[in-house]
């Protein structure tokens, strides 16, 4: 459901660009719906055997092998800081591309694709209080029902961003 | 803003990806024009080696090998891969880090005595795929080949080192994996 | 001789069904002539006029059959390349299918005219006079390929020539790999296939002699094609395929090469042909000569299967199928929330079903084999030509006769084979077959005759090679023994003839200047028992001086899967091929004696050497009051081996050890327990080689 937008400024947007569709995966993580580019995403896979990297940086998980490709796997709860999973749920694992990298995210699952319109898409409510918060670069859909635009590429940033508590 | 979430494939990534070591800008330009390779590394009694990720067919726990008597001191034994039997190796010995074999096969094998991080690297090779123990597997690092240093007299290494590369601090030796198997 | 009406009436459907089919196919020949011709549109006229041949003989109808005969010699010779087509080739194509129509209408009215009888037999002439001409001779400077008979047993003829021809067109050729689940290969082949005829031409469907990880049903597929690696590639994405290409340049291509594009990947090297008659839609390009041993070792790691295995394979899955879904709804029983725990007719159930699968599942592993093997006709044949070739070479006269053609092997055991075979037949023209004069002198047939006979003997297969020549000479045997150090003379003259005779198989008189010595025996004969020891065989030779000697070769039937002893020694766990094991006794430590410092013990009134696996194998030994023996060996040539404890029997599926393990001495291959770790499989032969004659250390791998 669209809000109301507010009348734009100076910017002069071409209105064409604002309404090219967009697709976007949604998922799952604790309590909250994120979402990345579609065109991110490659494969979404229960999680293969891991192999421990000692000292690759701490929210790295490890290391898996997929496809003849040897791919970071980062555990996105953890990186997000919230409590680990219960036990009873499965994590996915998401196999994204970064540039020309592959990158695996572990999800709680419940992936969909959600189909909007750029013009959908705001910068983050200043009020929002999220772990997430560094990471998140954009959200769109109702207040009550948000979905939260995860910034892939600054997961993998050793240095944590200026704000976050870790 | 919204640039950032959106997939672009030659966006810029930092972080994780680290490449090569910083240069004067000239060797810098030029290295940009050609691409890099990606190796993986591992650690060798604290050393840190390298190999073309492309030879890696695989990465493994270390399972339970089985000897084969009378065989050369590097090789370690045999183990099974789904079905497959492949010889293990280990590279300690011909690289001179270690006298002779890790005493991992064999009924009195002691696995304790080699660290809990070692893997088994499955490398790809014409004569068949042959599996090398590693005390502990690091991360995939890219290097231009522009990047890479020969090896300097007297640093040893014969012909199974292919030279060395300068990851910030670290020194990483370039490994011929197959050549270091003889 | 015309059947009833109703056949007649379905004859002359049949046939007339099979008429239209040619015209439509050759309307599409007539305007190709000239042009590339599609291997297809040979095959379907070829196949309408066997069809048309095998029904017109059916209901008696020899005119028509008679002509379909001519065509099918015809179409034969062109599409094996041995034809040009010409547009009087079509003519006569045409003029046939013209005179088909007339008969066949003939035959419908019931009638039968002297005319349509004298228009028939002109065809025919017509058709031969061209099968008659002088096959067509290829002027290409580089008649590459030699594919030598291993290959042809792989390919047809005709297949052959469709190789031949594509790699003279200067396409590539590829070997496609293609692992299918057992459950719809047909399908999923039929699917794989025809994505490829769109690009190519597939030239041979084979099942591979690989397996890879054993869950699903491989094939190779030789393609050749023009298009880019890339576009095979997308061609291939979404199939359980992979490739590559099914030849490696021997040398490397000319520098005016550089400018076609950069080097290939040394991994994958490119193969370009030129002809001095360049095809007409490709311009000539520099040439590589092809190296024919690349040819047949890359054609040979397939096996042509006969399609009757396959379909009794195939039922074999079904039911397996049938018993997974059972099992399957068992476990669903017993998963059901609220069910009490399943009880015994449960259990009841669960075992017979498990009964089953054990069944089903050696029928599926004895059918698969049974696909690996093939008749040894194949080697007998070529010993023929051999040793036809080797008596005229030197001048005598040799008769060769073989049976037991039909018995079949494992396909990698005849490929091993074939060389020890060889040299042997080779040893017994060469050497032992005395000139027509000398055996006229001593009153035999001028003639010589050698001989090779295969036999099946349970799960063994016993090949003999015979001849009637001189034979082994034991006081010459003895006097080089002597010389080079082997024995003791005292030694030597205590020497049976058979203990003598045995010798004939070490290294120090295979050397050159031994032959004449021996009356030509011994040359490479260690090699070829040693061959025959890789496969799990033993060699044997049972001689009369003057009058011949006959070598026995004994092999079990399939390399594959073998009976064998499991057994442990310092701990470590061996498996011994039952076939080798003549005896198991138990024994303590009192029971052994020396002689000569080595170890022995009696064993029913006989002495033999006995060698402790522990310390052969450099393991610690354990000191154990009881030890079990294993007599391996044959007559003449027997060893007790000491090993700590028996653990077992079982049917083992044996894999030979690859790559730089291929030389490890004393090992046969490894095999799975169902442990984690792989079991060695203990090569017996190499071993009683090792103990009985220790001049010869084991070469380290």
């Amino acid at each position: 459901m669209r809000e109301p937008r507010l009348a734009p400024e100076s910017k002069a947007e071409e209105p064409l660009e604002e309404d090219r569709p967009v697709q976007l995966c949604a998922f799952r993580v604790g309590a909250e719906q994120y979402a990345v580019d579609l065109r991110r995403v490659d494969e979404i896979i229960q999680p293969p055997q891991l192999t421990r990297v000692p000292h690759a940086p701490p929210f790295v998980e490890g290391v898996i092998h997929v496809r003849d490709h040897v791919i970071p796997v980062i555990d996105l709860r953890k990186r997000l800081g919230l409590p680990p999973s219960p036990p009873a749920l499965r994590p996915k694992c998401m196999i994204c591309r970064v540039g020309r990298e592959w990158v695996a995210i572990l999800v709680d699952g419940a992936s969909e694709v959600l189909r909007v319109a750029m013009s959908d898409l705001r910068p983050v409510p200043r009020l929002l209080s999220s772990p997430a918060r560094p990471y998140v670069i954009g959200v769109c859909g109702a207040p009550d029902d948000l979905t939260l635009l995860l910034d892939l590429k600054a997961l993998f940033v050793l240095e944590a961003p200026p704000g976050d508590p870790r | 803003m919204l640039e950032q979430f959106f997939y672009h494939p030659d966006e810029e990534v930092a972080g994780l990806f680290r490449p090569a070591t910083e240069g004067d800008p000239a060797t810098l330009a030029s290295a940009e024009e050609e691409s890099a390779i990606e190796y993986l590394a591992f650690l060798l009694e604290g050393e840190c080696y390298a190999v073309p990720i492309s030879e890696i067919r695989e990465i493994v726990r270390v399972p339970p090998l089985t000897e084969i008597p009378r065989s050369p001191k590097n090789l370690l034994g045999v183990m099974k891969i789904r079905g497959e039997v492949l010889p293990v190796y280990d590279v300690k010995v011909k690289l001179k880090l270690a006298h002779e074999r890790a005493g991992i096969a064999g009924p009195d094998a002691e696995l304790e005595g080699i660290p809990s991080s070692s893997r088994i690297l499955i490398v790809r090779d014409p004569d068949g795929d042959v599996g090398i123990l590693v005390d502990e597997v690091r991360e995939v690092i890219r290097l231009k080949p522009s990047t890479i240093e020969p090896l300097a007299p007297g640093i040893g290494g014969g012909d199974y080192l292919l030279g060395l590369a300068h990851l910030g601090s670290e020194l990483v030796i370039l490994l011929d994996v197959h050549k270091a198997l003889l | 001789m015309t059947g009833s009406s109703k056949g007649l009436s379905d004859f002359v459907a049949e046939a007339a069904e099979i008429l239209d089919s040619l015209n439509r196919d050759l309307a599409i020949l007539d305007r190709s002539v000239g042009r590339r011709l599609q291997p297809d549109l040979l095959n379907g006229i070829f196949r309408s006029a066997h069809s048309l041949k095998g029904l017109a003989s059916m209901f008696g109808e020899q005119r028509i059959a008679q002509l379909a005969h001519g065509m099918e010699d015809l179409l034969d010779r062109l599409r094996l390349g041995r034809l040009e087509m010409t547009d009087e080739v079509v003519d006569a194509l045409i003029e046939s299918l013209d005179t088909f129509q007339v008969v066949l209408a003939e035959t419908g009215r019931g009638d039968r005219s002297e005319q349509a009888s004298r228009r028939t037999e002109a065809a025919c002439e017509r058709l031969a006079d061209f099968v008659d001409t002088a096959p067509l001779e290829h002027e290409d400077a580089l008649d590459l390929l030699e594919l030598d008979t291993q290959v042809r047993d792989v390919l047809t003829e005709y297949e052959e020539h469709r190789l031949r021809q594509n790699l003279r067109e200067g396409m590539e050729v590829w070997k496609v790999r293609a692992v299918f689940d057992l459950s719809d290969f047909d399908r999923g082949l039929a699917r794989l296939n025809a994505n490829l005829k769109t690009i190519g031409e597939v030239i041979s469907t084979l099942p591979s002699a690989d397996p890879g990880d054993g869950t699903g049903i491989a094939f190779d597929i030789i393609f050749a094609s023009r298009v880019s690696q890339r576009k095979l590639r997308s061609t291939l994405s979404n199939m359980p395929a992979s490739f590559q290409p099914l030849f490696q340049a021997r040398t490397s291509a000319p520098s005016s090469d550089q400018r076609q594009g950069p080097a290939p990947p040394a991994a994958a090297a490119e193969l370009r042909l030129a002809f001095p008659k360049p095809v007409p839609e490709e311009p000539p390009r520099p040439a590589v000569p092809l190296d024919a041993d690349s040819v047949r070792r890359a054609l040979t790691q397939t096996v042509r299967v006969d399609i009757g295995r396959l379909d009794s394979l195939m039922d074999a899955v079904g039911e397996l199928l049938l018993i997974k879904a059972n099992v399957a709804r068992l476990a669903d029983e017993a998963r059901q929330p609220g069910k009490p725990s399943p009880g015994k007719l449960w259990g009841h159930q669960l075992y017979r079903e498990s009964q089953l699968l054990e069944r089903k599942l050696d029928d599926l592993q004895k059918g698969i084999l049974e696909v690996r093997m093939v008749p040894l006709g194949q080697i007998l044949d070529k010993l023929a030509g051999a040793v036809r070739r080797i008596a005229r070479e030197s001048e005598k006269e040799v008769d060769f006769t073989m049976r037991g053609g039909e018995v079949e092997v494992d396909k990698l055991i005849v490929e091993a084979l074939s060389d020890p075979l060889m040299h042997l037949v080779r040893n017994a023209v060469d050497h032992g077959i005395e000139s027509v004069e000398e055996r006229q002198r001593r009153g035999k047939r001028p003639r010589a005759l050698v001989s090779v006979s295969a036999t099946q003997r349970g799960n063994q297969v016993v090949i003999d090679v015979s001849d009637d020549g001189r034979g082994l000479d034991d006081e010459r045997i003895r006097q080089v023994a002597v010389r080079t150090g082997i024995v003791g003379s005292a030694q030597a003259a205590q020497l049976s003839s058979r203990e003598l005779h045995s010798l004939i198989f070490l290294p120090g008189f295979s050397t050159a200047n031994r032959v004449s010595e021996l009356s030509g025996r011994g040359v490479g004969l260690d090699v070829v028992k040693t061959n025959i020891s890789r496969l799990s065989g033993m060699i044997d030779i049972h001689s009369e001086a003057g009058k011949g000697a006959t070598f026995t070769i004994t092999l079990p039937e399939t390399l594959a899967i073998v009976r064998a002893l499991v057994v442990s020694v310092s701990g470590r766990v061996y498996a011994v091929p039952l076939n080798a094991v003549s005896e198991i006794a138990s024994i303590t430590e009192k029971d052994v004696r020396t002689v000569e410092r080595r170890e022995v013990i009696a064993l029913r009134g006989k002495t033999i050497p006995l060698a402790r696996l522990a310390r052969l194998f450099q393991h610690p030994e354990k000191p154990l009051s009881r030890q079990f023996l294993l007599v391996v060996g044959l007559a003449h040539q027997r060893l007790a081996l000491a090993v700590d404890d028996l653990l077992g029997q079982q049917d083992v599926v044996v894999k030979p050890l690859r790559g730089r393990l291929r030389h490890t001495s004393g090992i046969a291959g490894a095999t799975d327990l169902g442990d984690r770790k792989p079991v060695l499989v203990l090569d017996p032969g190499a071993i009683i080689e090792e103990v009985v004659n220790p001049e010869r250390r084991p070469e380290l791998v």
